[in-house]
């Protein structure tokens, strides 16, 4: 069985849990406490993730790192035609491919900004050093192109991240940041399309919540 | 949250389109500093609501749509359409629910827009209607739909989004992003502006201005057919690079402005927001005023309402009497008339201590009170019988409360 190595609140975490839970694969968790005992800094856990890094997968065999990277393994290990989750992470299109690959890069931007402050703001942390710049002009530029591009695919009736009609893993990848805005304190009311496309994604088969993420009802 | 003791010109403002409102949507926006939620129940009945729960305090946006009421993601209180009141409290299933309502305000639905004004019933002005969209409207009209456009946040003043579109361009042939035509602007009502090309086609968009809070103006357009199916995409698109550009040169120059009044630069070139917008120079921008709809008794501060002004008698201190246990009771400027009570052992059941929920309504025997609540509706404040002692103060010295 696959082993998950988390945190419950930590974001990257909860991309890898979701996707567990939308694929239906059952998983064994293994918790890893960033705050406040910091035990992703022990001899133990940098043996097996060098940064420190969560999540880490142990799957066939392997330590995988970086959710990102899990999710493209999760998506085409278990999400196959016959099952009817091909559309995670399609490979047949190099296009398509192509847009994953771009949005995924941009949720990791969105990711490291969104993630330190919410950290921040739940543990009382000393705010980041670039607080003012990420609080205003830098995020506010990543999510108005998100919010852009995903009232356009909806008005198109591709309603997802890369303009398709089923999510992708990049849509995991985006709406986690996009869920934790409130917790970092970034407004998001600028942004009517997220809460659209937020929806579409909670009333999904084995949608997973976290603290401070609630199911659609 | 702006505090509610400012003027906030008394208009209707479009929100949000009807479509953003489908699939139980809670459309979350914001009005001169008041944050609202804009719902639809399932009976077809909009709701423009504060977004604030009255139980404590708890944005209704981050509930639940149920159907015909709002659920507060906190403790699951319910509110219904149309009234905003409270009709079920999950903790007490059993109980009648409590006399709450959420703040709710006026809606119109006009030309695929919900529209509101913040302002008190009986104080209403009517719905001044845009005959440019009438007329695109109307049954017998060109059968095309018109496009409604993405709306977009420019955090720059609303008066200044307003006159900067006097600039505005667009060309829809070949939808080349910077070609343009010459366009000419009107006002066609205090805050919508037209913009319609100067050539045969004679393309037109409108634009409602929504001033969102200091600082932050939402702008919704239309843009005017008719169209063909294939071609909405593309006029969509058009729109949204010439709004985009307009967009950031009014916020470089807003940021600019900033940085000018805190004195932090001296010699940096100023950015020309028109200059960044218009690629035809030498067309004279003017902002014209529809002939067919004169906006002079409108648009000034003719129209304007004020909520509450500022109450000078706000701190005084002042005595009550509670005519059951014959006390009496010295309340201090700054302190709450709940508080002097609970300090003399004279317990109120409350709430929220916000004048919004309506636990603490108190009857007044007499005295005349200063209603400084949400809760009452103005012609309970008026009638001056009753008053919510968690907020509300006396205007006369003494006051005689039924406690």
């Amino acid at each position: 069985m696959l082993k998950l190595y988390d945190d419950e609140l930590c974001g990257d975490s909860y991309k890898v849990r979701l996707m567990l839970g939308l694929l239906g694969v059952p998983y064994r968790r293994e918790r890893i406490e960033l705050y406040p005992s910091r035990q992703n800094r022990t001899q133990e856990f940098l043996a097996m993730s060098p940064l420190g890094r969560l999540p880490v997968l142990e799957a066939d065999g392997a330590l995988l790192h970086d959710a990102h990277a899990i999710l493209v393994y999760l998506a085409r290990r278990y999400g196959d035609a016959a099952s009817g989750q091909a559309h995670w992470l399609p490979l047949d299109d190099p296009l398509q491919l192509a847009r994953i690959q771009n949005w995924l890069g941009f949720a990791a931007q969105l990711s490291a900004m969104v993630f330190p402050l919410r950290d921040a703001v739940l543990h009382a942390q000393s705010a980041p050093r670039r607080l003012p710049d990420i609080g205003t002009n830098e995020s506010r530029t990543l999510l108005r192109v998100l919010d852009e591009t995903l009232w356009f695919n909806e008005a198109a009736a591709t309603p997802f991240v890369c303009a398709t009609s089923r999510p992708t893993i990049a849509d995991i990848a985006c709406f986690v940041p996009v869920a934790l805005l409130d917790e970092a304190e970034i407004e998001s009311i600028d942004y009517p399309a997220f809460r659209r496309w937020s929806r579409r994604l909670k009333r999904l088969d084995g949608f997973t919540t976290m603290a401070g993420v609630y199911a659609a009802v | 949250m702006a505090d509610k003791h400012h003027v906030v010109e008394s208009a209707w403002f479009a929100l949000c389109g009807v479509d953003e409102l489908d699939e139980r949507a809670i459309y979350h926006t914001e009005l001169a500093g008041h944050e609202l939620v804009v719902w639809r129940a399932e009976g077809g009945a909009v709701n423009v609501w504060e977004n604030r729960c009255p139980h404590r305090g708890v944005r209704l946006s981050l509930g639940h749509h149920r159907g015909d009421a709002l659920q507060c993601q906190y403790h699951g209180w319910q509110f219904g359409t149309g009234s905003g009141a409270c009709r079920f409290v999950p903790a007490h299933p059993q109980a009648p629910p409590p006399a709450v309502a959420v703040q709710t305000w006026p809606v119109q639905v006009r030309y695929g827009f919900v529209w509101t004004c913040l302002t008190l019933p009986g104080e209403l002005p009517p719905f001044t209607p845009i005959e440019e969209l009438e007329n695109e409207a109307s049954p017998g009209a060109a059968p095309a739909q018109p496009v409604r456009l993405r709306a977009v946040a420019i955090d720059a003043a609303s008066d200044t989004v307003q006159h900067a579109l006097a600039d505005y361009r667009f060309d829809y042939t070949g939808f080349d992003a910077w070609q343009t035509s010459d366009c000419v602007a009107f006002e066609v009502a205090p805050h919508a502006v037209m913009i319609e090309q100067l050539d045969e086609a004679a393309h037109r968009v409108v634009f409602l201005v929504q001033p969102a809070r200091e600082g932050r103006t939402y702008l919704h357009g239309i843009a005017l057919g008719p169209f063909a199916a294939n071609q909405r995409l593309a006029v969509l698109r058009h729109h949204q690079q010439r709004l985009n550009a307009l967009r950031d040169a009014l916020e470089q120059q807003s940021a600019y402005q900033e940085r000018v009044n805190r004195h932090d630069i001296a010699d940096m070139p100023q950015p020309d927001a028109r200059s960044l917008v218009r690629s035809t120079p030498g067309q004279p921008a003017v902002l014209q005023q529809s002939v067919s709809k004169p906006v002079s008794v409108l648009s000034s501060g003719s129209g304007t309402a004020v909520y509450s002004g500022e109450h000078h008698e706000a701190n005084l201190a002042f005595t009550v009497h509670l005519s059951r246990s014959g006390q009496t009771v010295n309340v201090a400027a700054d302190v709450t008339v709940l508080h002097a009570l609970r300090a003399h052992g004279v317990e109120v059941p409350s709430s929220c201590e916000q004048g919004v929920c309506g636990t603490c309504r108190t009857r007044v025997l007499q005295g005349t009170p200063l209603h400084l609540d949400d809760f009452l509706t103005p012609p309970e404040k008026a009638a001056g019988d009753c008053m919510m002692v968690c907020v509300s103060r006396a205007v006369s010295s003494t006051l005689t409360l039924d406690l």
